[in-house]
């Protein structure tokens, strides 16, 4: 006799759980569906359901596993991309010392040097932040989409790279090695127990050591239930030209856009 | 002031009173990063031993922050109970640490201590010294009903969502209250901190209170500012809320002065609905001054302790630390974030406080919901006057875990302790809750419909 497999417990669709068998279901629904909360899951005596502690279990499993994920070899490989390291030496080291993961490594700075010798308008790279797995699965997407975007509008666009154990004010150090006056990182944001795979891109205008988080333009949620990567690296496209043209982002940027 | 001592034939020296107070802290992250933590165990204990030493007079005279340069301190110092300080002035910390935990240690007295002087007796108990001490401090505050009450445990209702949908919102309300939750307040965290989107929202749970007679305040935790201006417009609200720092520089960082949270208690008291004179809702968590770099060279202990004496300045009915929202650079671990729901729960009481808690963590902490479930059974345990209700404990707006509209429940049951009195009597009438345990409808949001 053929065993009926254990289902997939991941690929539920929790707004549609209805443990309770309420007085009102229909009525009840009609607003649950408007909520991804996790509602309607019951109880026993008043503790958990087995079904509904092993799904929030999974789904912490998850976010745990993305957040301890690195840029494989393979990613690298398939996409001719050189990796740089920050001056955290362990992923516990980048969890727990910002302060580091914004600093890059002098084989860094030498290496992201000597892979741009000639300048260009707009640096564009990844840096695995919190979720490796966000720039594995979205990060060539919107990179790519970008990229040629800008090219096509007669930007010049730096050679792209990859930096391990790296947070947002990378972007600094990144800028003022460059020089150019548009940069961008693609970064993975800390995952949530329903998002593993969310990546932002952070971009200012003339980044410098010691600047205003006020400087900085974020585009975030850039995942398939969100944003998904190829939309998001066409708008991303449109900011940076803007960003080029005006000379500004961030808060200016946002002003000058609400004064149009 | 002795600031030096030997321990196993060695010579221990700190340089001030600050960093006596940084060194006899137990290991944060957040205290290594700000590179001020002790190096080793040995130092950790020898600071602790000369902090034993100094007196309340000697610590409460060296603030963390100039009285001069800071408005927290400056509140701190004015708000000391005279009477009371110079009761306390020469005891040594060692002397306090025992008068505390002693069986006729009188709640009053913390009226006479400077938030440093909390924080070092913090620093000199271990988690059930802390547990216990804080078990015997009682405080009450009363907004349209009482909370802090001996044998009463209150929660909030969480109802968060990622786009402020007042009907998503009302599924997760209803269900909560029927699990017993929203005895505390029934408080939102908006995404949109705008003036129209806030009163849409506490109008909405305005609704649900009136339509099913709740007793209970509702509230939405936007910027201070953001809720004044929605109220002044007539949106209907029981408390208003702010986050908090322990330095004016933090709370400046916050966009609010003292001048701005006095302001709006008056405006509260005006037009809000309290019985009683507490009407404000504040949130801390250890980290967020050196996560603004307000924190003066000093300890995250300390620079919570501050904000609970510039908290107290303004009669709250909730102040809460936001205990594992700030992140591993701060609390790395699981035994980090439960020592620090301990010591900020016993410093807020000793200092006069109805504390309560938000036991949660971030997915990269090295925590998980069984971590935070330890610290909400041992802050009960403590007197802990309330908890966070969130569907599942999962925070589908901030993205962090909080405890469940299921824990309350549980603890309640676990400690024999019971809801708000007059939100028992309703829960009771409702058909939620009987006999102190659940019902067929408990669970069921639809009931109320």
């Amino acid at each position: 006799m053929k065993e009926t497999p254990i289902i997939d417990i991941s690929t539920e669709d929790m707004t549609k759980w209805d443990f309770i068998k309420g007085v009102k279901p229909a009525e009840f629904s009609v607003m649950r569906k408007k909520t991804p909360a996790r509602l309607a899951i019951g109880h026993t005596g008043t503790r958990y359901l087995t079904h509904a502690y092993l799904r929030f279990l999974a789904d912490h499993a998850a976010a745990k596993d993305a957040v301890n994920s690195e840029i494989s070899d393979e990613f690298l490989l398939a996409n001719g991309l050189k990796i740089f390291q920050t001056q955290c030496r362990t992923r516990e080291e980048y969890i727990a010392r910002p302060d580091l993961g914004r600093l890059l490594s002098d084989n860094a700075k030498a290496g992201i040097a000597a892979l741009n010798p000639k300048p260009a308008d707009v640096c564009l790279y990844l840096a695995d932040g919190l979720s490796a797995k966000a720039i594995e699965k979205n990060g060539m997407d919107t990179l790519l989409t970008t990229k040629a975007e800008l090219e096509a509008s007669g930007l010049t666009v730096a050679q792209p790279f990859v930096i391990r154990y790296g947070r947002v004010g990378t972007m600094e150090w990144v800028s003022e090695i460059l020089k150019t006056p548009v940069t961008c990182v693609l970064i993975g944001e800390r995952p949530g127990l329903g998002v593993d795979d969310s990546m932002s891109a952070y971009a200012a205008y003339g980044a410098a050591v010691g600047m205003s988080e006020s400087q900085r333009t974020v585009i975030s949620n850039i995942h398939g239930k969100g944003t998904p990567a190829v939309e998001a690296g066409a708008w991303l496209a449109d900011l940076l030209k803007e960003m080029f043209e005006t000379r500004l982002s961030g808060i200016a940027l946002r002003e000058k856009q609400n004064l149009k | 002031m002795k600031l030096k001592t030997q321990l196993f034939g060695k010579t221990y020296a700190f340089k001030d009173v600050i960093d006596v107070l940084a060194k006899a802290n137990e290991p944060k992250s957040g205290d290594a990063l700000a590179g001020i933590a002790a190096e080793n165990a040995k130092e950790r204990v020898a600071a602790k031993i000369v902090l034993s030493e100094l007196t309340v007079k000697d610590i409460a005279e060296h603030p963390a922050v100039p009285y001069e340069q800071d408005e927290v301190t400056r509140i701190c110092i004015d708000d000391l109970d005279k009477s009371a300080y110079d009761q306390l002035a020469g005891l040594t910390m060692g002397e306090l640490r025992e008068r505390i935990l002693s069986d006729d240690w009188d709640a009053k007295l913390g009226k006479g201590l400077t938030p440093e002087c909390a924080a070092a007796a913090a620093k000199l108990m271990g988690n059930m010294d802390l547990i216990y001490g804080a078990s015997r401090l009682r405080v009450t505050a009363t907004c349209k009903t009482t909370i802090g009450e001996k044998g009463v445990l209150a929660s909030r209702l969480q109802p968060n969502h990622p786009s402020d949908d007042p009907d998503g919102i009302t599924a997760s309300v209803l269900e909560g209250l029927s699990y017993g939750v929203g005895d505390a307040v029934i408080g939102l965290n908006p995404v949109n901190d705008t003036t129209a989107s806030v009163s849409a929202v506490l109008k909405r749970l305005d609704e649900i209170v009136q339509k099913f007679d709740i007793p209970t305040q509702i509230c939405v935790l936007a910027h201070i500012t953001t809720q004044m201006d929605a109220v002044k417009k007539g949106a209907p609200t029981d408390l208003l809320f702010q986050s908090i720092a322990g330095s004016e520089k933090g709370n400046l960082s916050f966009g609010i002065t003292a001048g701005m949270i006095e302001e709006a208690r008056q405006l509260a008291l005006r037009t809000g609905r309290a019985k009683g004179k507490n009407v404000l809702y504040f949130e801390t968590g250890q980290g967020s001054e050196l996560s603004a770099e307000a924190h003066h060279g000093v300890d995250q202990v300390t620079m919570e302790a501050r904000c609970y004496g510039f908290a107290r300045h303004f009669d709250p009915f909730l102040v809460n630390t936001v205990v594992g929202f700030i992140g591993p650079e701060y609390l790395l671990d699981a035994k980090q974030v439960i020592r620090a729901g301990l010591e900020d729960h016993f410093m807020g009481k000793l200092l006069g406080l109805p504390m309560g808690c938000d036991a949660c963590y971030t997915n990269h902490m090295y925590a998980d919901q069984s971590d935070i479930e330890n610290l909400a059974v041992l802050l009960a345990s403590a007197g802990c006057n309330f908890f966070m209700g969130v569907p599942q404990g999962d925070d589908v707006m901030l993205g962090y875990q909080s405890t469940g509209y299921h824990d309350t429940a549980v603890l309640r049951r676990l400690l024999g302790l019971r809801p708000i009195p007059e939100f028992e009597s309703w829960l009771e009438n409702r058909g939620f809750w009987k006999n102190g345990g659940p019902t067929r409808l408990t669970g069921d949001g639809s009931a109320l419909l």
